[in-house]
């Protein structure tokens, strides 16, 4: 059930992050995500790469030997359509009527129709376009047969389509393999070769439109196969090697992962160990990790592990061989009670974190999702390895694990590279890790023995490769650890801290603005020149005004706290209780950036690890406004420790206008409306006469209203 | 004088009787059998070509494509446009269908005339002779008027070319304005809530058929009734924080074996628990195998029959060799007499 609880929490978290989430891609590792892959589907895109728009141009540009510029060639090939042939009005094509190129004529306009009917979503060929069609299938095939190599392709091509398109498979079959030019332009072929291997699969032959599909990484088209285990023995039988495997046996394996609990696979583990029996293969290392993750879907982990041990190393395909190791990290990860947990993490971990941190990109190639190996790499660390040592009270090792691995999958390479040559740099990209979101919510001990161990470099070989693919700033370290002090109102202890951070570091949080809200400025009064004219001798308004930092605000909380004592009287301590009340309580509301990370929110430690919690969150459920009963010690310090000092203030002063006051911040500050209605109450009827209601109320409804 | 017109009354009651009391004697108008094809590659194997004699089927509503919004939503735009690798058999009069969803008739000012021409020109090149097409539309309240404006013009369009038009009929549809169609077809299937997992049985359940008998009597179009052969798994997952919220997660035609108690554990007679991982969120928790016995197909045609003076013809949803393989011949036979 805790984790459940967690998958739904880093779902919700997930989501709620991806709106500021800038730097990181989203990870979350769940068991959603496929866990054997040894292809990436959609190298085939349905537009036209840019290189090939490109070289069309330069083709015919050169076909006119330079005599029409670029663009009027590139507007009669993607923009012209079938009627701007003969009216003239582009370059191009009044250059092959002027050179009467009746051929490339015949060419383009029957390109265009036939592009521009096929663009038509409603479009269905009448009889007589059918017959249109035929004779456009016997111009191609003469101009086929007598054109020079150069245009051969080009018409070929076409004829291609055309024939595919008419269903006639055997002479579009006929085509290709008749083709007695070798070609020149390598996207041309690709692109018939294709419409070959199509009218191979609508004829019967589709193992050899299979191999051809596979040889083109065109996983796509491979969707439209009979995917079963029958198929897969003809094409073992046709070619035991077939590179086509890799995306059938991914296939099956991810279809079973769906449907594991309703369907069997005998007959696949069967036929999976024929092949790895009969060493016909070539890439048994897929064969061998196909067996094991069946085991592991099964549940049999320990069955697993043992079947893909050797898997990584055995003869086969490059994506083979590295789904495999990424499969028997997976599978150790899960091991958690080994005894020699950290060395089999230590085998395979940080070649997966070096591989993902090299990536070209992090998305998948059909920009569907996140590149596998990221995916593998979430599910090892956050659902696995994580967790695991979170439980195990090993605080370092958690965290240090999440370092490395927003070190890897941080999309902004540029920005991550400057940062770690300047960590105090403007900029806040570490603070949307999984990482800080783990330190930011440990115990402030937790963050304390982290940096130490960061800086010791770590004793295990695990330890060490973690720490130094991952990236740690003291600073921030520092600013975080004196945060988490503040936040329990232990400003000694956060001073201490605070004066460690680089004076440099400051900017790179970005919240300057925020810092300037005063936090002894009560922000719950709402008539401007009431605000913080209670201060007599010691005013912490104006002194922090002067310098709105967070290492101000501390010390002014400590001078507050320790200069009560040396106060001249009960009257003058008592203000400073209550000043002291009001830092307190602005610190975690109006002026949250002095000890929160993110506006409006509030730090809920539960259990296994925190998680970030907006206000409106925390009444939902954490039953309702009531703090009393609150897991939130951040609202539990609020509150108990604020009426604490305001109890203080009012048993020292007999001044009215301070214990209006104090009424006042009791209802400014209150969550609980039943409880606010007294003290407005009281302030309409005990303390009306003071100078403070009678200033207020003409900017408070509520004074006016409980009156 | 007073024996004869007791004797007279006598006869006429028992033949009143005899009328409307027994519905093994109330044939289809039209001669005949028809059945619906409803893939998108028409292609038929020996089975299937000898179901049609058989059976003597003379009329198949073979649906064309289907009309739904486009990707961004923007135009409604034909799918699934049927393939013909086969040629048309002999003697079978073929009616051209096409599906409309709910959310595309709102456009069909701008795809009126491209559908009529789309489906004379489909008709046309894989020489199919035809003299009636069929709308599906699973149109719902907020549509129905878009809908039968959408009847009433293609009609008017169709007439010159003395082309019928039928519609199909949803249970639900009964009771609202007569469509402006010849007839419709009457579907005697997907009767039930698919998506609430207390539905006993969404393809036919004959409570879920009796709430609209009482509409049918006074439905003005003349009507046909299709029964189904088909059999799918509807598949369900349980709510995080209520396990007992069940939500829909999909249809699944594949063959499970219930015979597996390990991961079926049979709640009912067609319904059962899958043995999932606590922490898998994404096996369904519960599957309803759906499929309707020959017995419940009868039980709803007598129900329907009582209702309906005279049907026009009696349909089966669809050839596919799988399903109706399951059915003998004499129960065709009794669903189709």
């Amino acid at each position: 059930m805790m984790w459940k609880r967690f998958i739904v929490s880093a779902l919700c978290l997930a989501s709620a992050i991806m709106t500021f989430a800038c730097g990181y891609v989203e990870v979350i590792g769940g068991e959603w995500t496929y866990m054997f892959k040894t292809y990436d589907s959609g190298v085939q895109n349905w537009w036209e790469p840019d290189e090939w728009w490109k070289s069309n141009i330069d083709f015919w540009y050169d076909y006119t030997g330079g005599k029409v510029e670029r663009p009027e060639i590139e507007k009669a090939l993607y923009e012209c359509s079938v009627d701007d042939i003969d009216n003239g009005q582009n370059g191009f094509f009044s250059y092959l009527h002027k050179e009467r190129d009746k051929e490339a004529l015949r060419y383009w306009t029957i390109n265009k129709t036939f592009s521009e009917r096929m663009g038509d979503s409603w479009y269905y060929p009448k009889t007589s376009e059918k017959k249109e069609m035929d004779e456009w299938v016997a111009d191609l095939e003469k101009m086929c047969d007598k054109s020079s190599s150069q245009l051969k392709e080009r018409y070929t091509y076409l004829y291609m389509r055309i024939l595919f398109y008419l269903k006639q498979y055997d002479v579009c079959k006929k085509v290709w393999e008749d083709y007695s030019v070798s070609w020149s332009d390598k996207e041309m072929k690709k692109k018939c070769h294709l419409y070959y291997a199509g009218a191979l699969f609508y004829t019967d032959e589709t193992i050899k439109a299979a191999e051809i599909y596979t040889d083109y990484e065109d996983w796509e088209s491979l969707h439209y196969f009979k995917k079963d285990v029958e198929f897969m023995r003809q094409l073992y039988a046709a070619n035991p090697s077939s590179k086509a495997f890799m995306f059938f046996v991914q296939n099956y394996l991810n279809n079973y992962q769906d449907k594991k609990a309703t369907v069997d696979c005998k007959d696949f583990v069967a036929f999976c160990e024929k092949v790895l029996s009969e060493k016909k293969t070539d890439n048994p290392a897929l064969w061998q990790s196909a067996l094991a993750h069946v085991s592991f879907l099964n549940g049999d982990v320990t069955k697993a592990i043992e079947q893909i041990e050797k898997a990584p190393e055995m003869q086969g395909l490059d994506l083979a061989k590295e789904n495999a190791r990424m499969l028997r990290l997976l599978y150790n990860s899960t091991m958690t009670n080994a005894a020699d947990y950290a060395d089999k993490l230590n085998r395979d971990l940080p070649w997966l974190l070096k591989k993902v941190y090299e990536l070209d990109h992090l998305w998948a190639n059909n920009g569907h999702g996140n590149e596998h190996s990221l995916d593998m790499l979430g599910r090892v660390i956050l659902r696995n390895a994580f967790p695991h040592y979170v439980d195990a009270g090993n605080s370092n090792m958690a965290a240090v694990l999440l370092n490395a691995f927003d070190e890897v999958h941080c999309y902004d390479k540029e920005r991550r590279e400057s940062m770690r040559k300047n960590p105090n740099e403007t900029g806040n990209l570490e603070y949307y890790t999984w990482y800080f979101r783990y330190l930011d919510t440990t115990s402030v001990d937790n963050v304390k023995k982290f940096l130490a161990f960061v800086k010791s470099g770590g004793k295990t070989q695990l330890e060490k490769s973690l720490v130094s693919r991952g990236f740690v700033g003291e600073s921030m370290m520092n600013e975080l650890i004196a945060t988490k002090y503040m936040r329990v109102h232990e400003f000694d202890s956060a001073i201490v801290y605070l004066e460690k951070v680089a004076p440099t570091f400051w900017k790179k949080q970005n919240i300057t603005e925020y810092l300037k809200r005063n936090p002894f400025m009560e922000d719950w009064i709402t008539a401007n020149n009431e605000k913080g004219s209670i201060y007599t001798k010691y005013n912490p308004a104006k002194l922090y005004s002067s310098v709105p930092t967070k290492l101000q605000f501390c010390r002014i909380m400590r001078d507050l706290k320790q200069n009560q004592a040396k106060a001249a009287d009960n009257e003058e301590r008592a203000i400073m209780k209550y000043a002291y009340a009001v830092g307190l309580a602005q610190s975690s509301d109006w002026c949250w950036a002095l000890t929160q990370y993110a506006k409006g929110s509030f730090v809920n430690y539960d259990g296994l690890y925190g998680t970030v919690t907006n206000l409106e969150d925390l009444q939902h459920y954490d039953n309702g406004w009531n703090y009393r009963s609150s897991k939130s010690y951040i609202l539990q310090y609020r509150y108990q420790k604020v009426y604490s000092h305001l109890d203080e203030a009012e048993n020292l002063t007999q001044n009215s206008e301070l214990l209006a006051r104090c009424q006042y911040m009791r209802a400014g500050i209150e969550l609980d409306g039943s409880y606010a209605g007294r003290y407005y109450r009281n302030l309409v009827g005990k303390y009306a006469s003071t100078k403070f209601v009678g200033n207020e109320k003409h900017h408070c409804d509520r004074l006016s209203d409980h009156r | 004088m007073n024996k004869k017109w007791i004797i007279s009354l006598i006869i006429a009651v028992i033949g009143l009787l005899a009328i409307n009391g027994c519905n093994k004697d109330k044939k289809p108008v039209d001669d005949g059998n028809a059945i619906y094809y409803w893939k998108t590659v028409f292609r038929m194997n020996d089975y299937e070509r000898d179901f049609l004699k058989k059976h003597d089927i003379k009329k198949m509503y073979l649906k064309f494509f289907d009309v739904d919004k486009s990707w961004d939503g923007e135009q409604a735009v034909p799918l699934g446009t049927t393939i013909f690798i086969d040629s048309i058999p002999s003697n079978l009069e073929i009616v051209p269908t096409v599906f409309i969803s709910s959310e595309a008739i709102a456009d069909y000012p701008q795809f009126i005339d491209k559908l009529l021409t789309r489906v004379i020109d489909m008709a046309e090149v894989n020489n199919i002779k035809f003299g009636e097409m069929q709308i599906d539309c699973d149109w719902t309240e907020s549509h129905a008027d878009e809908y039968f404006s959408f009847l009433k013009e293609l009609k008017k369009k169709l007439e010159p070319k003395g082309i019928a038009l039928s519609t199909t009929v949803r249970l639900f549809q009964l009771g609202y304005e007569t469509p402006a169609a010849d007839y419709g077809v009457l579907m005697c299937y997907n009767t039930g809530d698919i998506r609430n997992w207390e539905t006993n049985n969404s393809i036919l359940d004959t409570k879920d058929v009796e709430p609209y008998l009482g509409k049918l009597g006074k439905c003005k179009l003349p009507l046909s009734v299709a029964f189904p052969c088909f059999a799918w798994n509807v598949t369900y997952s349980v709510g995080y924080d209520n396990e007992d919220e069940k939500y829909m997660r999909g249809i699944d035609y594949d063959k499970y074996d219930f015979t597996d108690t390990e991961k079926f554990k049979k709640l009912s007679e067609n319904k059962y628990k899958i043995n999932v991982d606590e922490d898998d969120y994404w096996t369904p928790n519960y599957v309803r195998h759906e499929e309707v016995s020959i017995e419940e197909i009868l039980d709803a045609k007598n129900m329907i029959l009582k209702n309906l003076s005279s049907p026009v013809q009696f349909v089966m949803y669809h050839l596919d060799s799988v399903n109706l393989s399951k059915l003998s011949d004499d129960d065709v036979e009794k669903i189709y007499r």
